[in-house]
C-alpha cells in the first residue's frame, strides 16, 4: 500500500511546482463576477410602448359603438277593418281609437 | 324578484305604492268603464279587477267587505259593482275585463296648471311605453264593440254582406254575453253609417 502511494505523490509534487507563479492568484479575481444586469422593473419606465396617436373622435367612438344597432323597420303591418288605413299588427290603429273616443264625449 | 320570475309584476314600486296604484286604477275603471294606460299596468289591473267582479257575483255581506276595502270611492263603485256590474255579467263565466293594445302616445301632454295661471305649462314626459286600454266588457264604453261595429259598417258599404272571418269572430265575441246584443250593435252600425252620409252632406255642400 505505502509504495503505492509514494508512486502517486511523486508526480503531484513535481505537478505543482511547474505551475509556479500561479500559485499566487490575487484573492479579487477569485471571487464571483457581478456583471450588474438591471432587470425589466428597473428599465421599464425609460422603455416606449405602442400606445395611439390620436384621441378617438366623438364621431368615431359613437359610429362603433352603435354599429348593429340601427332602428328596425316595422314589418307587421294590416290594414285597419274599420277605416282602410295601415296600422301595426295586434294594435288598434289610432286614428279610430281617436275617433271611437271622441264619439263618446260628445254623447256624454 | 331575486331567482326567479315572480308571480306578478311590480310595477318598480314597492308594495304600499303598487297596491295604491291598482286600488287607484282599478277604482277609476270600475267609475268611467275604460281606462288608457301602459300594458304591464293594464294586465295588473285586470286580475284584481276581474276578482272584483267576481266578489260582486257572490253577493255576500263578507264579499262587500272586501269590496269595501279596496275602492277609493267606495260608497259610489259598490254600489254599482253589485247591482248593475253584477247584472250585467251575471251569466258570462268570467274574463269580464279586456286589455286591448294600443299605439303609445307620441305628442307632448302637459301638466294641468290652476285657472289664471298663464305661466308655459310644464310638458310630461314621454316614454313611449306599450300602451293599451283596459275595458269592461259589455260595458257602454267598449272599444272592441265600437270597432267591430265600424269594421262591418265599412264592409257593408263596400258591399260586402257577410263580413270576413275576422270580423265575425269578433262580432260573436261583442254579441254572445252583451243584452240585446245583436240589436244595439246593428244600431250602432246604423248610427255610424248616418254619421258618415252626414259628413259627406256637407263636404258637398263645401
Amino acid at each position: 500500500m505505502s509504495a503505492r502511494m509514494l508512486s502517486v505523490a511523486a508526480p503531484l509534487r513535481a505537478l505543482s511546482s511547474s505551475l509556479g507563479p500561479w500559485r499566487i492568484l490575487p484573492a479579487a479575481l477569485l471571487q464571483p463576477i457581478s456583471l450588474q444586469i438591471p432587470s425589466l422593473a428597473d428599465i421599464w419606465d425609460s422603455v416606449l410602448r405602442a400606445v395611439p396617436k390620436k384621441k378617438t373622435s366623438h364621431m368615431k367612438k359613437r359610429h362603433r359603438q352603435m354599429a348593429g344597432k340601427a332602428l328596425k323597420d316595422v314589418k307587421s303591418l294590416n290594414t285597419c277593418p274599420g277605416c282602410g288605413s295601415i296600422k301595426r299588427a295586434h294594435l288598434l290603429c289610432p286614428h279610430c281609437v281617436k275617433e271611437i273616443k271622441q264619439s263618446w264625449k260628445q254623447a256624454a | 324578484m331575486a331567482g326567479g320570475a315572480g308571480k306578478y309584476r311590480h310595477l318598480s314600486r314597492k308594495s304600499s305604492h303598487r297596491q295604491a296604484l291598482l286600488r287607484n286604477l282599478v277604482t277609476s275603471l270600475f267609475e268611467n268603464e275604460s281606462i288608457t294606460t301602459t300594458w304591464a299596468k293594464a294586465k295588473e289591473t285586470q286580475r284584481l279587477a276581474d276578482k272584483l267582479i267576481t266578489l260582486g257575483k257572490k253577493n255576500t255581506e263578507a264579499s262587500r267587505r272586501r269590496a269595501l276595502e279596496i275602492f277609493y270611492k267606495p260608497h259610489q263603485i259598490v254600489p254599482k259593482l253589485f247591482g248593475e256590474l253584477r247584472e250585467r255579467y251575471a251569466t258570462r263565466p268570467g274574463g269580464y275585463t279586456r286589455v286591448l293594445r294600443i299605439e303609445p302616445r307620441n305628442q307632448f301632454e302637459f301638466y294641468k296648471k290652476p285657472r289664471g295661471d298663464k305661466s308655459p305649462r310644464d310638458p310630461k314626459p314621454v316614454d313611449q311605453a306599450e300602451s293599451a286600454i283596459l275595458e269592461l266588457v259589455d260595458g257602454p264604453k267598449d272599444v272592441r264593440f265600437a270597432m267591430t261595429a265600424r269594421a262591418v259598417a265599412r264592409q257593408r258599404e263596400k258591399g260586402l254582406q257577410t263580413p270576413n272571418q275576422l270580423t265575425m269572430l269578433n262580432v260573436g265575441k261583442v254579441t254572445r254575453f252583451r243584452k240585446d246584443g245583436v240589436e244595439e250593435l246593428e244600431d250602432a252600425i246604423k248610427e255610424l253609417s248616418i254619421k258618415k252620409e252626414h259628413g259627406r252632406g256637407n263636404e258637398v255642400e263645401r
